[in-house]
C-alpha cells in the first residue's frame, strides 16, 4: 500500500471521532441560535463525554456491556476499513452488525422504554438500510467497483440524486427530525440508550461519533476529487456545511413522523430517487 | 442366500460410495417400515446415516481424483439370476408410485392430486409404452447417472446435514407413535434425495423427485391431526402439480427431433444459437417444477403449512434437503439462461421478488417455524435470483448461499425444536426472557440467526455477493436492498425476545441429551467454521465446482486463504472473524462490579413491566399483504408460462 494514502487514512481515522464531536457540536450551538438561545460551548460533546467516563457505573445486566462494546467495535472497524479506502460494501455490512448489536443491548433490559426504542429502532433500519444499500449500490455501479480507492473522479457528476437519498440516510441515523422516531426525547427517554450511563453511555456516545464520520465520509466520497488534496478539503467542508445546514434547519421545522409514516416518506423517497439516479447512469453507459 | 450383482457398462470403483448414499439409506427405509422394535431401529438408523456420511466423503474424494466429473453406464442389473435394466426398474417403480398417489388421492378426497396423477400416468405411459418401443435412439445414448462437484457437494449437504438431523431425530420423537414409518420414510428420503442428484437420465430424476414428494406428504401428515392431514393433501397438491410440469416437460423434450432424455443433452441442445421452440416451451415447465417444488410465491403457502410436521421434519425436508432439489435443478440447468437470458431474467424477478416480500410478511409471524420458513422461501428465492442471472459469479454466490444457507437454517430449525420439546411452545412471544431458563439453547439460537445476518458469516456473505451479483442486472438490487433490511428485523425482533432479562437474574443451565446438543454444536461449529474459513472453502470446493459447470471461477482469495477476492471489491472474514471473537471473549475477562448493577429506569415508578413483542399485523401482516403477494405471484407466473408459449407460437429464436 502507497504511503500517503495510507498515512492520511490513518490520520483521518485518529481524527474520526474529533470530526464527529465538531459536527454534533456545532449542531446544537447553531440549533440554539435558531431557537433564540446561547446554547452550548461548540466542544461540549467532548466536555460531556469526558464526564461519562468518569461516572460511576450503573448497568442493568452484563450482557448489556458486552453488545456496547461490540457495537464500538464493529463502528471502528468499520471506520478503520473506510480510511483504508477499502470495500464499501463491508463498510457498510459493518455499521449494520454494530446497530445490531445496540438492538440487541437495548432488548436485553426488561426496560419499557428501551424495547420501545429498541422497537422503533428497528422500524428504522427497515427505513434507511434500504437507501443506505442502493446508495452503495449505485456507487459501485458507477464506478463498477465497490473499493474506495477506484474512485476515480467525484460521484457527484454521476449521482447527484444518490447523494441526496444520503441525506435522508443522515437524518435518519443522526436522529434529526421528522425522522426521529427512535430516540424521541420527549417520549422514551432516549429508547435504545436509557439503560446505559456512565462508562458505557460515554462508549455509545463515542461510537455515534464514529458512525456520523462514516456518514459524513461517505457523502464526502461524492466530492472528493481525486489528486488534488486542497480542493477535496474544500470540497468536503463547504458539502458537509451544505447539508448539515439544510438538515438542521429541517429538523427545526419538522415534528416528529409516526413509524408508519417514516416507512410511508423515507422509503419510497430514499428507492425513487437512487432507481432515477441509477437509470440516468444505465442511460449515459455507466453499466 | 448370495445375491449376485452383476452390471454391465462402464462403472469402476464409484458403485460403492453410490450405493452408500443411495440405495443402503433406501434398503433401510424400507427394513426400518417393518421393524416395531425401538433398539434395532435405532441402530439401523445409525448405520444408514453413517453409511451415508462416507459415501458422500468418498465420493467427493473420488471427484476430486477425477477431474470433477464421474459418469456411470448402468445399464443392466443381475440379481439372484434375473437380469434386468435399471431403466424398466425405475419405470415400473415411477407407474407404482403414481398408482399410489392415484390411491391416495381417492383416499384423501384430493381432486387435485388425482388430476395432476392422472395428467402425469398417462403422457408417461404413452411415452415409455408407445413411443419409446418404436423410436430407436429416444433412450438417448448419455450416461444416465452423472455426478459432478456439484451433485458431490449436495450430496455431502444431503448425508452430513441430513444425518445430523436423523439423530437429533431419534431423540426428538422418542415416546412418539409409528416411529418405524417416520424413520423409515427419514432415512429412504436421504436414498432418494441422493439418487435425485446423481441422476442425469430426465426420468430417472424424475422418479426420484417424486420420492421426495411421498416422503414429504408422508411426513408431513405423521401426527394424524386435522390440520396435519389437510395441510399435507395441500402439500401434495402444489407438489404434485409441479411435478406434472416436469413430467409434460420431459415428454416433450423426449419426443423432439433429436431427442433429450438427459441433463447432458438438455444443455448441449440449448447451447446452439437456433434453440429448438419445444425447449424453451419445456424449459419454462421445467422451471415451474422447480418454483413449485422450492415453494417460491404464489407456491409457498404449501410449506407454511408443512410446518405442522415433527421439526426434524421442517429441518430435513423443508430447509436443507428436499426444497433445495428445486434450486440444484436451477443451478443444474443454468448454463441454459446464457442462451435465453429473457426466461433466466424472468426467474430471476419471481426469486427477488419472493426474498422481499417473505421477508417482510415474516415480520408479522408469531411461529417460530413459520418465521424460519418464510426465511426458508427467501432465501431460496435468493439462489435462485443468482442462478438464473447465469454469471460465473452470481453461480458462485448462489452455491456458496445453498451451503451454508442448509447449515445455518437446519441449526435453526434443531434449536427451535428443542425449545418447542422442552417448553412445548413454538412461539416466539412464549420465549419471552428464554435465556434466563435455557441459556444453552438461547445461546445456540442467538448464535444461530447470528451467522445468518452477521458478517464475517456465511449467510451474510451470501447477501453480500448477491449485492455484487446485482451490478450485472441492477433491477433485482431492490428485491435484495429491502429484503435484506427486512430479514434482519425479523430475527432482530426474535432475538430480543429471547435475551430479554430482569435485572441481575441468574441464568439457570439446563439439562439437554446428547443426541440434542451434538447435532446442534457440529452444526454451529461448522456453520463458524465454514464462514471464517470461507476462502478456501471457495478454493477448494466452490471454484471447481462452478468450473465444472462451465465457467471460469471469478472469486479468488489472497493473504493465505483469509480474504475473498471478486471482481468488484474485497473482503477478509477471518480478520472479522477475530474482532468479533474478542469482543464476545471480553466479558470473560472484565469485571464487573455488582454494586454497578441496578433496577432499569422507569420514571421512579416501582412497577413489574410486562414486555410483549411487536408484529405490525396492520401494516405488513399476511391479512393484509397475502392477496397482493399471491396475485403478483401469479401474474410472474403467467409471464413464464406465456414465455414459454409464445415460443412455439413465434416458432423462432427469443
Amino acid at each position: 500500500m502507497d504511503f500517503w494514502p495510507a498515512f492520511i487514512g490513518f490520520i483521518f481515522l485518529l481524527l474520526a471521532p474529533f470530526i464527529g464531536m465538531l459536527v454534533i457540536g456545532l449542531d446544537r450551538k447553531i440549533t440554539a441560535r435558531m431557537q433564540n438561545r446561547i446554547g452550548p460551548p461548540v466542544l461540549q460533546p467532548l466536555y460531556d463525554v469526558i464526564k461519562l467516563f468518569g461516572k460511576e457505573d450503573k448497568i442493568v445486566n452484563r450482557g448489556q456491556v458486552v453488545f456496547a462494546y461490540a457495537f464500538f467495535v464493529m463502528v471502528v472497524l468499520a471506520t478503520s476499513l473506510f480510511c483504508l479506502r477499502s470495500d464499501l460494501l463491508v463498510i457498510f455490512f459493518l455499521l449494520n452488525a454494530g446497530a445490531i448489536f445496540m438492538v440487541m443491548g437495548a432488548y436485553s433490559t426488561r426496560s419499557a422504554f428501551s424495547t420501545i426504542g429498541a422497537n422503533r429502532e428497528l422500524l428504522q433500519m427497515l427505513a434507511y438500510e434500504p437507501i443506505f444499500l442502493l446508495v452503495i449500490f449505485s456507487i459501485g455501479y458507477a464506478v463498477k467497483s465497490f473499493t474506495i480507492d477506484a474512485i476515480y473522479e467525484p460521484l457527484i457528476l454521476k449521482l447527484p440524486l444518490a447523494l441526496v437519498a444520503m441525506v435522508i440516510v443522515l437524518m435518519i441515523k443522526m436522529q434529526k427530525s421528522p425522522f426521529d422516531i427512535s430516540t424521541a426525547h420527549t417520549e422514551i427517554i432516549s429508547g435504545t440508550m436509557v439503560e446505559y450511563s456512565g462508562t458505557y453511555l460515554g462508549l455509545l456516545k463515542l461510537t455515534h461519533w464514529y458512525e456520523l464520520f462514516l456518514i459524513l465520509g461517505t457523502m464526502a466520497l461524492f466530492v472528493i476529487i481525486p489528486g488534488n488534496f486542497v480542493l477535496s478539503i474544500i470540497a468536503m467542508l463547504v458539502l458537509i456545511a451544505v447539508v448539515y445546514g439544510i438538515v438542521m434547519l429541517i429538523d427545526n421545522i419538522t415534528t416528529r413522523l409516526t413509524w408508519d409514516a417514516l416507512l410511508k416518506v423515507a422509503l419510497p423517497l430514499g428507492i425513487g430517487l437512487i432507481t432515477a439516479n441509477l437509470i440516468y447512469v444505465w442511460y449515459i453507459g455507466g453499466a | 442366500m448370495g445375491a449376485m450383482i452383476t452390471m454391465s457398462g462402464d462403472i469402476g470403483i464409484t458403485i460403492y460410495p453410490l450405493a452408500l448414499t443411495t440405495v443402503i439409506p433406501l434398503l433401510i427405509g424400507l427394513i426400518c417400515y417393518l421393524l416395531p422394535n425401538r433398539y434395532i431401529r435405532n441402530v439401523l438408523v445409525g448405520i444408514g446415516v453413517l453409511s451415508a456420511i462416507i459415501g458422500g466423503l468418498w465420493l467427493f474424494f473420488q471427484l476430486s481424483s477425477s477431474g470433477g466429473v464421474i459418469t456411470l453406464e448402468i445399464d443392466r442389473i443381475s440379481l439372484l439370476g434375473i437380469s434386468f435394466s435399471l431403466f424398466e426398474l425405475i419405470s415400473a417403480l415411477d407407474f407404482a408410485l403414481l398408482i399410489g398417489f392415484l390411491l391416495i388421492a381417492w383416499e384423501r378426497r384430493s381432486y387435485w392430486a388425482g388430476l395432476f396423477a392422472l395428467l402425469q400416468l398417462i403422457p408417461l405411459a404413452w411415452y415409455e409404452f408407445m413411443y419409446m418401443p418404436s423410436h430407436a435412439d429416444a433412450h438417448g445414448s448419455v450416461a444416465p447417472v452423472y455426478i459432478d462437484y456439484w451433485s458431490g457437494i449436495m450430496c455431502l449437504i444431503i448425508s452430513i446435514i441430513g444425518s445430523l438431523i436423523v439423530i437429533y431425530a431419534i431423540k426428538y420423537m422418542e415416546g412418539q407413535r409409528n416411529q418405524n414409518r417416520f424413520f423409515a420414510y427419514m432415512v429412504g428420503f436421504l436414498g432418494a434425495m441422493n439418487a435425485a442428484v446423481f441422476s442425469n437420465n430426465l426420468l430417472w430424476f424424475f422418479f426420484f423427485w417424486e420420492v421426495t414428494t411421498l416422503a414429504c406428504y408422508m411426513l408431513i401428515k405423521h401426527e394424524e391431526t386435522e390440520e396435519a392431514l389437510r395441510n399435507a393433501k395441500w402439500a401434495l397438491e402444489v407438489t404434485l402439480g409441479g411435478g406434472t410440469a416436469m413430467a409434460f416437460a420431459i415428454v416433450w423434450l423426449g419426443t423432439m427431433g433429436t431427442p433429450v432424455t438427459s441433463f447432458t443433452e438438455l444443455l448441449q441442445a440449448s447451447g446452439t444459437n437456433i434453440i429448438p421452440t419445444m425447449l424453451i416451451l419445456a424449459l419454462a415447465f421445467i422451471s415451474l417444477a422447480g418454483l413449485t417444488k422450492s415453494a417460491q410465491v404464489p407456491f409457498q403457502s404449501w410449506l407454511l403449512g408443512a410446518m405442522v410436521a415433527p421439526t426434524p421434519v421442517s429441518a430435513l425436508l423443508h430447509s436443507s434437503t428436499m426444497v433445495k432439489l428445486g434450486v440444484y435443478l436451477f443451478i443444474r440447468i443454468s448454463p441454459v439462461f446464457q442462451h435465453l437470458p429473457s426466461l433466466g431474467y424472468i426467474l430471476a424477478i419471481i426469486g427477488g421478488f419472493s426474498f422481499m416480500v417473505t421477508a417482510i410478511l415474516a415480520i408479522s409471524q408469531n411461529n417460530a417455524k413459520k418465521v424460519l420458513a418464510y426465511s426458508t422461501i427467501g432465501n431460496l428465492g435468493l439462489i435462485i435470483l443468482l442462478a438464473a442471472l447465469h454469471t460465473p459469479f452470481s453461480l458462485t454466490a448462489a452455491i456458496v448461499l445453498t451451503v451454508f444457507h442448509a447449515i445455518s437454517k437446519a441449526l435453526l430449525f434443531l434449536g427451535v425444536g428443542v425449545v418447542q420439546h422442552e417448553t412445548h411452545s413454538k412461539e416466539i412471544e412464549n420465549m419471552d426472557g428464554l435465556i434466563l431458563r435455557k441459556p444453552f439453547i438461547t445461546t445456540v439460537l442467538l448464535m444461530g440467526i447470528m451467522t445468518m445476518i452477521i458478517p464475517p458469516f456465511g449467510m451474510f456473505l451470501g447477501k453480500y455477493f448477491a449485492v455484487q451479483a446485482g451490478l450485472e442486472f441492477p433491477l433485482i438490487i431492490f428485491f435484495i436492498a429491502v429484503g435484506s433490511a427486512a430479514t434482519v428485523v425479523y430475527y432482530l425482533k426474535w432475538i430480543g425476545r429471547m435475551i430479554n432479562m430482569e435485572t441481575d437474574a441468574e441464568l439457570t443451565p439446563e439439562h439437554m441429551s446428547i443426541l440434542f446438543s451434538a447435532p446442534l454444536v457440529v452444526m454451529l461449529s461448522l456453520a463458524v467454521i465454514f464462514s471464517v474459513l470461507v476462502a478456501p472453502v471457495i478454493q477448494s470446493f466452490i471454484n471447481p465446482t462452478v468450473e465444472v459447470l462451465g465457467f471460469t471461477a471469478p472469486v479468488s482469495s489472497a493473504f493465505y486463504g483469509t480474504s475473498v477476492i471478486t471482481p468488484w471489491g474485497y473482503i477478509t472474514p477471518v480478520f472479522i472473524g477475530l474482532f468479533l471473537l474478542a469482543v464476545f471473549l471480553v466479558p470473560l475477562f472484565a469485571h464487573i462490579d455488582r454494586k454497578a448493577l441496578t433496577k432499569v429506569y422507569s420514571c421512579g415508578v416501582e412497577y413489574p413491566t410486562v414486555i410483549g413483542g411487536v408484529y405490525f399485523e396492520r401494516i405488513m401482516g399476511e391479512e393484509k399483504l397475502n392477496d397482493y403477494v399471491n396475485s403478483l405471484g401469479v401474474g410472474l407466473i403467467a409471464v413464464l408460462i406465456a414465455f414459454g408459449v409464445l415460443a412455439i407460437t413465434m416458432s423462432g429464436v427469443i
